[in-house]
């Protein structure tokens, strides 16, 4: 019974099922209002109702993320069945988080989890459930390729919401990815980091711009809209179909199939007669509209939405029904125009609907006012009793009889009158004639006579009159009489039909129970058939089978309706893949045709030489050199110049028209993706270069082929991990963070985890000084034009990354930011001011955080990663770490020391400057972003473990280094040379353990201590020495006007 | 395999933040230039061999950075420094009223060195404001030999490094032919001349 309960549970709103039971009028009636009721509720306001439907999505995502309500996640408390050894079930209850940059679901034991348990590659995978299991309505399944993911939520509602939105996500992500893929082919590589310098085009400064996150805004709208789309169809078709098996279990012909239009089909026929069971005696004609309204539903329905009218027409039909009660006379001819209406014109259904119901109530009035009472015996009375209508009229032409003997009595009264007033005027005549009786008695007698004659004449007719007046009204006493006796006799008629009908009543009852008992019978060809008509308990177990099945069924149509989505789902995902592929072929072919093409040239190239390789080499080299400083050419060379004028021009070309082309050349980019110059233009020597810079990208290219797994696992892991990090939740230490920050921040992911970072060290400065600090720090250095930073700020500003995009010229993006970052920086920290050296800190700050964000990193840096000291008047701190280093190198690489004491080379020459940027001077990007990753995180002790471990791994090089000039030479490329990051890893992080911090600590200490009174001994040479010095010259320049601006700092 | 050089010399420049002093060793080692270098934090090198006197003089130059706080570490960069650039620019009056102060950090941590006084940016007359004639006389008074040079004209650079060279030869032969006339008297001398080669450039 719960697997079936579809709708949610409110007040007014309650999505009804095959649950009711059809048999009592009662139930039926309060059915067909809430039928009602809600299907006006839905023509009203179909949206909060479908609103409603969302809730528990909605719930979710606020308990994931309250503060952040764009970010709609999808995630959620699932069990998780997962069949162990022996094949024991077990289940866990786990939190899922689909991530949306992966496509995957992942599962961790607690929402707050770092790591997940698992995940489900969303991608490849094909949704499924069981709708007959009963026993775990919300069990779901996952395949994606091998595996099988047993899912179960709570309740089957639950379960699909969470289907649903899983397609929704995968169709996107797999949308997205095409997408993606198109755009990287086209050379527009999506930015992923969205507030840094990086983040957006050099063109524009506006800060807001990221147009990543707009895209994305809006295909999560997409998805909403369309998710709400999809759960208002699926409910339609639910309550759609819950209403079909409601009038179908009503239907005393219970048919074998449940479908909807070969069930209605057979129904009209039993409606009539079924109608005194369900319906009170004085409504026939709902009954009859009833089944009309089913005539028309049984037109076939293909699409939902037709689906829908229906369903809607029906629920305003019972509306109707429950409206005309009172209505006893027929109205036949009102119901096909509903329902004809409804199917023609289904947009305008609903105010059809309505003016067919007005007219339908009009015209009821009409008829009632028509109607005669005399046509209830027609109705009522027609084929029941044809004695009764016998007796009815003999009473009615006994009472006409009787009227028109009234109406006669009543002429023969007037006549009586008009007889008396005649014998008035006789009697009057009488008196004269007696007076005139003196003067003629003879013919007074006579008039006497005839007088008299006429009187008694008169007197006779009327007694005459009298005695028929008598025996009329005794007549119509004895007809009165007879029409009492009539009337009673008809009452007492009426009863006994009311008693029959009753009678038939019950019987059709009976008679209905039987008909689909049997059906039922035949259905289960089981032996219920024989017990129902005796058992009433086998009766009601008989109904409640039947409404299993019919749950059952319902459960399969919603179970077939979501596999074929995900038939056309999978379909889809299919499309996807197949264009990726193509475009994937295509670029994949043209390389190979410009391979080809570079190869055939080579061989060319070697062909026209044909002289021994070492000295074609030597020859190559010579000419190139000759070449780029503009020499002459041989003519022997000819071919080869040519080849070499092409080569040099493609490169040119190549490496400045850029993004137009595809692949290729996005691959040749002039810059890499954090902005850097991979190709100096104004490098005199274009072609060698350039082939330096292909060998080592060739070579870091063979590093990546050799990591390419390490690095997908990595990319995996930090997934993984960014699934559960929200942009509300701070950064946690955690020791499985510290592994995969060692094993690098991918590139987007950067921004989110250096911020982290920073947090961990200003978070609470910060928050202390307030939201307006960085405002008024920079308007503060605005004012303050003494300064004494600003000159060498501004001095500095082009010379921090000029070989950066974001910075190389005057109105560059950067340049402005940096500046502001420097002299809030110089104000916010007078005792430091400005160092050179923390101009590039805050570059690189800048590439991947926002201004203020970049501010505060510098402050980390200085004040909390640093030591103290290290970038104040004396660097003092930074020279303790050279020796610091000195004495590392001593312990780790004792070799190495040895050969650099020998060679007297001065190892803080070259390491002092990787120290104090945090290795951004002289190491290539990819390998200070990663040795900045750490750092960040761990603190500036990782600095000797990455200064040692580039030491250990050109230990070998430098120790082939003849001379003092050669190793010095070695050493100022070290940096440069280095791009095999991971094994610069192993050497920081494995090799070179143990590695102690607190001897470290102690070591800065003490040398800090030793470099501070060595600076005093120093200064105090100064200071002699000037003191010394201090004579005519200073005062000669003194005059000639030139100060000197020192005594500043 | 003969010596690709005959003296390997190296030479130091220095000077306020910003006169052209990585133009300068660009210009003469690769010679390119560009108006933004990127600030030089402690120091950075290049090579190049010159042909002086028919002799091939392979030199090391150090290029260090400018602000006022890296000088206090610049120490370590003095040791075995033969010639020293002193650059100014010539737009600028306050790099020069430091030259001074640079002559002093020389003085400080080298006993004996060459020098050479560099007038950087040396192209725009509008702008220059040390003129030739004050910077001079001031460079008279110093005992060093004046450079007026641009790094971006290519103007006077190679003249400047070959006289630097030059002067740097001369002292070293000057040297050899003293160290001779040593090495025929008492060995304790060279004793002392090791102790003292602690403070020492060459």
């Amino acid at each position: 019974m719960a697997a079936l309960e579809v709708g949610v549970t409110t007040d007014e709103l309650r999505i009804s099922d095959g649950t009711l039971n059809l048999d009592s009028p009662e139930v039926s009636e309060s059915l067909e209002e809430i039928d009602s009721k809600e299907a006006e509720a839905l023509v009203e306001d179909e949206d909060t109702s479908i609103e409603m439907l969302s809730v528990p999505c909605s719930d979710e995502s606020a308990a994931q993320s309250p503060t952040d309500p764009e970010e709609q996640k999808l995630s959620g408390w699932l069990k998780l069945v997962s069949v162990g050894l022996g094949f024991r079930k077990t289940i866990k209850h786990v939190w899922f988080v689909y991530g949306e940059d992966t496509g995957k679901l992942y599962y961790y034991r607690q929402p707050q989890d770092l790591l997940p348990l698992g995940e489900i590659d969303l991608r490849t995978s094909s949704l499924t459930y069981d709708a007959s299991n009963v026993d775990k309505p919300g069990l779901f399944e996952i395949r994606c390729e091998n595996q099988v993911f047993q899912i179960e939520a709570q309740d089957r509602v639950y379960m699909l919401y969470w289907l649903d939105a899983l397609q929704k996500k995968r169709r996107l992500f797999s949308l997205r990815q095409s997408n993606l893929a198109q755009d990287f082919f086209m050379g527009k590589k999506k930015q992923l980091v969205a507030n840094g310098l990086l983040g957006r085009d050099s063109t524009d400064g506006n800060d807001e711009l990221c147009p990543a996150e707009n895209n994305s805004d809006n295909s999560s709208k997409f998805s909403l809209l369309d998710l709400r789309k999809e759960i208002r169809n699926a409910v339609s078709t639910i309550r759609a179909s819950a209403s079909d098996t409601s009038l179908n279990r009503s239907s005393t012909a219970l048919s074998e199939d449940w479908s909807l239009v070969d069930d209605m089909s057979t129904a009209p026929h039993t409606f009539t007669s079924e109608s005194n069971n369900k319906q009170n005696t004085n409504r026939p004609n709902s009954f009859s509209g009833r089944s009309e309204d089913i005539l028309g539903d049984t037109a076939p329905s293909h699409s939902e939405q037709t689906i829908i009218l229906e369903n809607y027409m029906r629920s305003h039909d019972l509306h109707n029904w429950n409206n005309n009660k009172p209505v006893t006379s027929q109205n036949k001819p009102m119901k096909p125009q509903v329902s004809s209406s409804a199917n023609g014109k289904p947009s305008k259904f609903i105010s059809a609907l309505k003016s067919n119901f007005k007219m339908m109530k009009e015209s009821v009035k009409e008829r009632n006012q028509r109607s005669n009472p005399s046509s209830r015996h027609n109705s009522t009375g027609s084929q029941s009793c044809y004695k009764c209508m016998v007796l009815a009229e003999d009473l009615a032409s006994k009472e006409e009889y009787i009227k028109s003997t009234e109406e006669e009595l009543h002429a023969n009264n007037e006549i009586i009158k008009l007889l008396q007033k005649e014998l008035a005027v006789m009697t009057a005549e009488i008196n004269t004639r007696k007076e005139c009786e003196g003067k003629d008695e003879d013919a007074i007698q006579q008039i006497l006579k005839q007088k008299d004659k006429h009187i008694i004449e008169l007197e006779y007719s009327r007694t005459v009159l009298l005695e028929e007046r008598s025996t009329l009204k005794q007549d119509n006493r004895l007809l009165e009489n007879e029409l009492k006796d009539l009337s009673d006799q008809i009452s007492m008629f009426k009863t006994t039909i009311a008693v029959k009908d009753e009678m038939i009543v019950s019987l059709t009852n009976q008679n209905q129970e039987l008909r689909s008992n049997q059906s039922l019978g035949m259905e289960d060809k089981s032996n219920l058939v024989r017990s129902f008509p005796i058992d009433p308990i086998s009766l009601a177990a008989e109904r409640k089978e039947q409404e299993r099945l019919a749950d059952a069924c319902k459960a399969y149509e919603i179970q077939n309706q979501f596999l074929t989505k995900e038939i056309l789902a999978l379909n889809e995902l299919r499309q996807h893949d197949e264009t990726r592929q193509k475009f994937l072929n295509m670029n994949i072919a043209k390389l190979e045709a410009q391979y080809y093409q570079t190869r055939s040239k080579y061989l060319f190239l070697l062909n026209e030489k044909q002289v021994p390789v070492r000295d074609l080499k030597q020859k190559l080299f010579d000419f190139i050199n000759r070449f780029a400083r503009g020499g002459d050419e041989n003519n022997s060379q000819d071919v080869v110049n040519q080849l070499l004028q092409e080569a040099l021009e493609a490169e040119v070309t190549e490496a400045q028209e850029d993004v137009a082309k595809t692949f290729i050349s996005s691959q040749n980019k002039e810059y890499d993706q954090y902005g850097f110059l991979k190709f100096d233009l104004q490098d005199s020597d274009v072609l060698l270069s350039r082939a330096n810079i292909l060998s080592r990208q060739s070579l870091e290219m063979e590093y990546q082929i050799r990591d390419a797994d390490e690095e997908t696992s990595k990319k995996i892991k930090w997934e993984n991990f960014m699934v559960g990090q929200s942009i509300a939740k701070p950064l946690v230490r955690s020791p499985d963070l510290k592994l995969l920050i060692r094993l690098g921040i991918p590139h987007e992911y950067r921004e989110k985890i250096w911020k982290g970072c920073i947090d961990f060290y200003v978070k609470s400065t910060r928050d202390k000084l307030g939201a307006k600090y960085y405002k008024e720090l920079s308007e503060r250095a605005n004012n303050n034009k003494s300064n004494p930073a600003i000159k060498q700020i501004q001095l500095d500003l082009l010379r921090t990354l000029p070989d950066n995009r974001y910075f190389d010229k005057i109105d560059s993006p950067g340049i402005s930011k940096l500046r502001r970052v420097l002299l809030c920086y110089s104000v916010h920290n007078p005792l430091i001011g400005y160092c050179q050296g923390i101009n590039r800190i805050a570059a690189i700050a800048l590439l991947f955080l926002r201004e203020e964000d970049a501010f505060w990193c510098l402050v980390a840096i200085i004040e909390h990663l640093m030591p103290a000291d290290y970038y104040t008047t004396t660097l003092a701190a930074a020279q303790a770490d050279q020796r610091v280093l000195k004495d590392l190198v001593k312990e780790k690489c004792a070799a190495l020391n040895t050969h650099l004491e020998e060679k007297d080379v001065d190892l803080s020459l070259f390491t002092f400057n990787w120290f104090l940027t945090v290795f951004i001077d002289g190491i290539r990007p990819e390998l200070f972003l990663r040795i900045w990753d750490v750092f960040l995180y761990e603190g500036s002790k990782i600095m000797f473990r990455y200064a040692l471990a580039f030491l250990k791994y050109a230990e070998d090089d430098i120790l082939k280094q003849p001379n003092s000039l050669a190793t010095n030479r070695y050493m100022r490329t070290l940096g440069e040379s280095i791009t095999d990051v991971k094994r610069i890893y192993q050497i920081a992080f494995h090799e070179l353990n143990p590695f102690p911090m607190r001897a470290i600590s102690n070591k800065r200490q003490y040398h800090l201590q030793q470099v501070k009174i060595e600076l005093e001994e120093l200064e105090k040479v100064r200071k002699d020495m000037r003191s010394a010095h201090a004579g005519d010259e200073e005062c000669s320049q003194n005059k000639q006007g030139y100060f000197s601006e020192d005594d500043q700092e | 395999m003969a010596r690709e050089y005959d003296h390997l010399f190296k030479l130091l420049i220095i000077g306020d933040s910003g006169v052209g002093k990585s133009s300068l060793l660009l210009r003469f080692a690769d010679n390119v230039f560009s108006g933004t270098y990127i600030t030089t934090i402690g120091v950075d090198f290049k090579i190049r061999t010159i042909e002086v006197n028919g002799e091939r003089v392979k030199l090391q130059i150090w290029d260090t950075a400018g602000q006022e706080r890296f000088r206090t570490i610049t120490s370590t960069y003095y040791r075995g420094t033969h010639g020293v650039l002193v650059v100014y620019d010539v737009c600028s009056g306050e790099s020069f009223a430091n030259v001074q102060r640079w002559l002093h950090e020389i003085d400080q941590n080298c006993d004996v060195v060459n020098r050479i006084l560099v007038g950087n940016k040396d192209d725009d007359p509008d702008r220059k404001v040390v003129l030739t004639q004050d910077a001079q006389r001031f460079a008279e008074r110093m005992q060093i030999q004046l450079f007026e040079t641009s790094a971006k004209e290519n103007k006077n650079v190679e003249e400047m490094f070959k006289a630097i060279t030059r002067q740097v030869l001369e002292t070293k032969k000057k040297q050899l032919r003293e160290a001779t006339q040593k090495n025929s008297d008492a060995t304790i001398q060279l004793r002392e001349n090791s102790a003292k080669k602690k403070r020492k450039c060459c």
